[in-house]
Formats: C-alpha cells, structure tokens, sequence
C-alpha cells in the first residue's frame, strides 16, 4: 500500500523549493517537500529554476565584493570602537541630567564670580571702583549653557511607507496587517510620571484640558492621554 | 635523524572566551574580537549603504553598542548572529539619515561615488567591478529595507535561515518568504547582469 499523493504543497511552493535548494529545511520539512516533488514530476523545473538563481546571485556578488577598508581606515574605527566602549559616557547622565548638572555648574560659576568680586573689592579698597558694577546675570549664562544639550537631542526614527512589507493580506474583511522592521535600534525609553512635574493645568496652553509639564530638553519623551469619563 | 614535528597551533580563543575576557578588562580581547568580524560586519554594512565611509560608521555604531549592551545579549544566539543584526540596524539608521540629509541637501546627495572619479588608466577590472557594485546596489535600493536586510543578512552575512530569523526576530518562514520575495526582484533587476 503506498501512501496517496499529495494534492498540496506543504507550504508555499517557492519558498520552500527556495529553501530545499538552499539546504536550509530541517529534515522533517526536506522529507515532505521530496514526498511532495515525487509526486508532482512537474515541480522539477520550478526546483531547478530556484537552483539556478541562488548560485547565479552569489557569483554575481563575490565578483563584485565591496571595495577593502585600507589598514589605517580599520585602526580608527577599533580605536574610536575602543574608545567608546572602554570609556563610555556615565549611564545615568542622560542629556536630561547632563543639561541639569550643567545649569548648576553655570550657577555654581556665576557664584563663585561674584564671591570673588566681593571679596576683592573688600580686600582692596584703595582700588577704583568698578564702573557701574553689574551683578552677575546667571539666567544668560544658563540659557547659552543649555544649548548644547538641546543639540545632543536626536530626532526620532519614524519609519516611512518604504520601510514597511506588506507581506500577506488575506480577506477584505479582516484588515491590512502591515509587518516591517522596528525602527528604532533600540528599546525606546519613555518618561514615566515620576519623572516629570505636574504644573497647574493651563488652559490657554491646552483648551482641552491636560497637565502643564516642566520638562527640559534632553528629557525622555512621553506618551499621556486623558482618563476616560 | 628524528622527525621533529612543530607544536600544533593554539586553538583560537571562542568568543564566550573573549568576550568573558572583555568583561574582564582584557581590552586585546575586543581587538580580537574586532578582527574576527570587522569583514563581515563591512561587508553586510556596505551592502545595505553602498558607500565606504557610511559602511564604516555603521560597522563601528555596531561594535559600540553590541558590546556597550551585552546584557541584552546573554549568549541567546552567537555573537555573531547579535553583531550583525546590530550592525545592519545600524546601516538601516545611516541610510535613513542619509536620506533624510538628501532632502536637505540634495547636492550633496547626488555627489557621484568615492569609486566613480578614478582615472580611465585603471585596470579593467577594477572598473567593471566598480560598474557591477553600483548596479548591485541600485537593484537593492529598490528592495524594501526589510526584504534586503533580510537578504544581505543571508548572503553577505553567510547566516542561515534559523541564524537571520534568531537576529530579526522574525520567524523562518517570514526569512523565507523575504528570501524569496528579493531574489526573485534581483533577478528581475539584474536580469541583463545574471548568466544564463
């Protein structure tokens, strides 16, 4: 007794000749692709057609492998790879923080600026009197410190209708599926409520209603929407 | 006379090795690391951008933070299979921000190749291999990002199926169907490039 011919491939057909010519079936799937092929002679040709085209493909781009870093170009990249990794920036001074240190050195400078300006004149009475002597202005300072931090802000990855596949929409009812690769390299980090200060809501700011949030530049983003009623 | 047959040469440290010898300090442990797979990491990287000053600050963006997040990492699939997913995410990034800085400077942007300016005194060869690399990488720049990570992975990266399903996170009849997908485009695409 022999086992009834099968009226189906087990899965689709060129994807899985595809990935028999590669070798690349475990030996379950293999089996039942080959049980498959004996019954249907025909399949042959669509098999030697995937064979065909791997190899082609591959010859085609080992004659062209890309052009080879020279020696000098590989030592700046391991040193600068080096650098990084051995002396990375502290974990917990995100550009938020960095900008929050950097507004308290600012003042702690524009402090000590003026303790030693006092302490001079006390020291040194016979000394002309400064013209017009202005207090020190922290507030400038803080606003041109800040401005690098808002520079070391990166824009955040969107993706765009090109960086997704469609790769299956079955049905009219059932909706588009839309599957693509994640945009982000990395886990995106949000602010959580602990992180941000609830000002008193605003409603010039938010006609809708929503909290007035003290934020600064390099801050996480946040993602928040109001309670339903 | 006796036979006196050299020593056998040290078997190369694996890369759990190296990397619990990074995690010990031992900085040759990355330079190691580094050229075992700075090649591979290149090669994946130019495929996705064509151009070898970007494949180079993706391969380094890659090395940083696959080692910066190894915690991440905890041995789930090879350093390898982690490097190179890494590295062509990182690609993928270059290639957006270079887009991205074409449409804001599009002279930039249409400057021809580092490869195109050599003079016609080159061998041959180098030329028709400068001319296949670019009609290579037109044909995957019209391949979805996906379909050609997915394929660059596979054929550059020298990554089975179960190997680029484990670093895309994807299942391997998503890498099939990709696989399959791009080369039947590339085909189609370099159809006058492919023999008969």
């Amino acid at each position: 007794m022999t086992a009834p011919a099968q009226p189906d491939p087990p899965g689709r057909l060129p994807e899985l000749l595809a990935a028999y010519a590669d070798g690349e079936l475990d030996a379950a799937a293999r089996e039942r692709v080959e049980r498959w092929l004996a019954d249907h002679p025909e399949a042959r040709e669509q098999l030697q057609a995937q064979r065909e085209l791997s190899p082609e493909n591959w010859r085609l781009w080992q004659s062209a492998e890309p052009p080879a870093p020279s020696e000098a170009a590989w030592a700046a990249v391991r040193g600068s790879v080096e650098g990084e990794v051995c002396n990375p920036p502290a974990e917990d001074a995100g550009p938020g923080r960095r900008k929050r240190l950097g507004l308290w050195a600012a003042g702690g400078v524009a402090a000590a600026a003026a303790v030693a300006v006092a302490w001079w004149a006390v020291r040194n009475p016979a000394a002309p009197p400064v013209p017009n002597p202005e207090p020190p202005r922290p507030v400038p300072e803080v606003v041109r410190g800040a401005e690098p931090a808002q520079a070391e802000v990166a824009a955040l990855p969107i993706a765009s209708d090109d960086d997704v596949e469609l790769l299956r929409v079955p049905g009219g009812a059932v909706g588009w599926l839309v599957a693509g690769t994640h945009p982000l390299p990395d886990v995106l980090v949000l602010a959580g409520p602990d992180d941000v200060e609830l000002g008193d809501l605003d409603p010039d700011e938010w006609p809708d209603g929503g909290p007035k949030m003290i934020t600064g530049p390099g801050d996480a983003p946040m993602i928040f929407t109001t309670k339903g009623r | 006379m006796p036979v006196v047959s050299a020593p056998p040469a040290p078997a190369a440290p694996s890369d759990d090795a190296l990397l619990e010898r990074f995690a010990a300090g031992d900085t040759a442990a990355l330079g190691e690391l580094f050229r075992r797979y700075r090649a591979v990491a290149y090669r994946v990287a130019y495929r996705l951008l064509g151009r070898e000053p970007d494949a180079l600050d993706a391969v380094q963006d890659g090395f940083v933070k696959a080692l910066l997040h190894l915690g991440k990492f905890r041995g789930k699939s090879s350093f390898k299979t982690w490097l190179l997913r890494i590295v062509s995410n990182a690609a993928l990034d270059v290639g957006r921000q270079r887009k991205r800085d074409s449409w804001n400077h599009p002279a930039a942007a249409a400057a021809p190749p580092a490869h195109a300016g050599k003079p016609e005194t080159a061998a041959d060869a180098e030329l028709d291999r400068a001319d296949l690399r670019r009609a290579i990488d037109a044909a995957l720049a019209q391949l979805p990002p996906a379909q050609r990570q997915t394929f660059v992975l596979h054929v550059d990266g020298e990554m089975s199926y179960r190997e680029v399903a484990d670093a895309l996170g994807i299942s391997i009849g998503t890498v099939m169907s990709r696989l399959c997908y791009a080369r039947q485009k590339l085909k189609t695409l370099l159809a006058d490039r492919v023999a008969p």
